[in-house]
């Protein structure tokens, strides 16, 4: 097995990265812990989780689309014929932990998913370099069998995300995160696929203005575990934060929004413009009461 | 011998009632409202007898928005999007408390290290008169008829408008109440000279049209109303008001009286922090006429609408003076 350049090139960067996430959170001591904020705005970088989970009692209801292939043409009014769509309602339960269901047209893919946060970005008196969370979750496809009179299991068509998500807010401008991803499908199309599929991810944002923030997002997925038609994730974005809303649009080669379908059933390629233009409505509204402490 | 022992008990009768008829007077912890009582002054409406524990679950619902009902259990939240300290103090926030002036309070909170907020401190609010005053009425119309003049009243505009939050229970009214009334003010909190001391203390046997000099010295010091006058915002924004803005003074009403809500964490979710997007965001809107400009939100606040029902709040003269609002401009200015 041998590694491409470009593929070592990356591997290296997401490590030196993550060494510099460290290496940058050692601070000054100070009487009073500061607790960083807002890392990312909302609980999507683009089509992955960030390292934020919702005020208690917070409920978020995303409507996720990514069109076609922007190559199609003026034919296809560069990919707007097409879409895939994704509704997903999330629910911040005490401000740490979130729970989510979602249903995506791609597929027919239902799927939930729950993401705690073990720790948050802290200076001062307590000094915690980077925020840190665990994303779990499950996803259903429903399509009907290929081949109905074999025997089928509907098992076979369940997978399992799980995924540590590291982040660094490095100033107000500039935050990063680290995302090492297992997916687990329990049938895969060939004996040359792997069933556990490991990845690192990588997102981050720059704020533009107040309400304008760039983001990009990328999977590598680790050598030997999937055919060589499937392409690693990457992703591009603009995020509008407006009042109660967050409005992302975006470029993608994933058709995919949940973490099995972005990143094991990538086809398509930035090198020939097989992108895809996406965005992503988040609407928040409150289901419950958020913690009112002294 | 018989005639003797008569004399001897009748003046130590006359000497044990002249031991236990004691001539008024009161004390520095002296409630003010149990003086005022001296001086033939009825008990306000809202009074009502409490004890620790109904303080305790007022202070409770005033600092979390729920406390634990008559079963023990955790009562359901009074509102989902704010509490009332939100918006009002708890502790004497005007250092001298008959005049409601801005600038001194500003000046009493950087001091004190409290909030500088647009609703009146509970601190004391059982010994006012009147709620909702003046200008209140162009905001929340005839639901101020009755708030007006009822203590008891004004808290339920304030749970169910002002917080967005359902109707209080009568025992969470109670509760509330409780909890003002712990707060009430005391004969030292008027800060008497010696002779308006003496004044009163002399006073304190008369009654009648006689004690109504009393009752207006005693009232002459402290507030019995807080006044509410709603200004527009201004036409000519690149002009100003004409002050000139303190950016220091700025800086103070940004950390306590914008970050109260827009901290981190803080009840709104529009952030408003150090950083030059926030400032550069605030300046660039500044002279437009929307929501987002200073010199608007500050006076008119904005309103609760379906599907955005938390809203700010606005700052009446009283509460934010226009030489405060352009030291909070210079502020901005200076650091975007």
């Amino acid at each position: 097995m041998t590694i491409s350049k470009e593929k070592y090139m990356i591997k290296n960067i997401a490590v030196a990265a993550f060494i510099l996430m460290f290496y940058s959170g050692i601070a000054q001591d100070t009487e009073e812990t500061i607790w960083v904020w807002e890392t990312f705005k909302d609980t999507r970088i683009i089509n992955g989780h960030s390292v934020e989970t919702g005020m208690k009692g917070e409920g978020k209801f995303i409507i996720s689309h990514r069109f076609g292939k922007i190559n199609g043409g003026g034919y296809e009014l560069f990919g707007l014929d097409q879409s895939s769509i994704r509704f997903g309602l999330d629910y911040a339960i005490n401000g740490k932990f979130d729970v989510g269901i979602g249903r995506s047209s791609f597929g027919k893919t239902y799927d939930g998913y729950f993401k705690y946060r073990v720790s948050k970005q802290r200076e001062g008196a307590e000094n915690f370099p980077i925020s840190v969370a665990y994303m779990s979750s499950t996803a259903l496809n429903t399509l009907k069998w290929l081949d109905p009179d074999r025997k089928n299991f509907s098992t076979s068509k369940l997978t399992y995300t799980h995924q540590l998500l590291l982040a660094r807010k490095f100033s107000p401008g500039f935050s990063l995160q680290i995302m090492p991803t297992l997916v687990h499908r329990n049938l895969v199309g060939t004996a040359l696929e792997r069933h556990d599929v490991l990845s690192l991810g990588a997102g981050g944002r720059v704020q533009l203005t107040y309400v304008i923030a760039l983001q990009f997002e990328y999977y590598y997925v680790l050598p030997n575990q999937l055919l060589d038609k499937y392409k690693n994730s990457l992703s591009f974005g603009f995020e509008f934060q407006t009042k109660a809303h967050v409005f992302q649009i975006h470029f993608s080669n994933s058709t995919g929004m949940i973490a099995p379908i972005y990143i094991t059933e990538t086809v398509d390629s930035w090198s020939d413009f097989s992108i895809r233009l996406g965005f992503n409505l988040t609407r928040d509204f409150k289901l419950g009461t958020r913690n009112f402490k002294e | 011998m018989k005639r003797t022992a008569f004399l001897f008990l009748a003046c130590a009768t006359c000497f044990l009632a002249l031991a236990f008829v004691t001539k008024p007077t009161f004390e520095a912890q002296t409630n003010v409202v149990d003086v005022l009582k001296q001086f033939g002054e009825p008990m306000p409406d809202h009074y009502l007898s409490y004890d620790t524990v109904l303080v305790r679950k007022g202070r409770d619902l005033v600092f979390t928005g729920r406390t634990t009902n008559q079963s023990g259990k955790p009562s359901k939240y009074i509102s989902k999007y704010f509490v009332c300290t939100n918006c009002h103090n708890t502790v004497q926030e005007d250092p001298v408390i008959y005049d409601l002036n801005p600038e001194k309070r500003l000046d009493y909170c950087i001091e004190k290290g409290i909030p500088f907020l647009q609703g009146s401190t509970f601190w004391g609010i059982a010994n006012r008169e009147s709620w909702y005053n003046d200008d209140y009425v162009k905001k929340y119309g005839e639901l101020v008829y009755v708030a007006n003049n009822s203590l008891r009243e004004a808290t339920q505009l304030c749970a169910i408008e002002c917080s967005q939050g359902r109707p209080l229970e009568k025992w969470e009214e109670d509760a509330i109440l409780a909890y003002y009334w712990s707060l009430q003010l005391k004969m030292e909190d008027l800060n008497l000279s010696d002779k308006d001391l003496e004044i009163v203390r002399n006073g304190l046997s008369k009654e009648g049209d006689e004690a109504e000099f009393y009752v207006d010295l005693l009232k002459s010091k402290y507030a019995t109303r807080s006044p509410a006058t709603f200004m527009d915002p201004l036409d000519d924004k690149k002009k100003g008001y004409p002050h000139k803005g303190d950016p220091k003074k700025g800086r103070e009403i940004f950390e306590i009286s914008c970050r109260h809500c827009h901290q981190e964490g803080g009840v709104s979710d529009f952030l408003l922090d150090y950083s030059k997007y926030t400032m550069k965001y605030l300046k660039k809107n500044l002279y437009k006429k929307n929501r987002f400009s200073l010199y608007e939100i500050i006076r008119k606040g904005t309103y609760s609408m379906p599907g955005a029902v938390p809203y700010m709040p606005h700052y009446p003269k009283e509460k934010m003076s226009d030489q405060q609002i352009e030291d909070l401009v210079a502020f901005v200015l200076l650091n975007s």
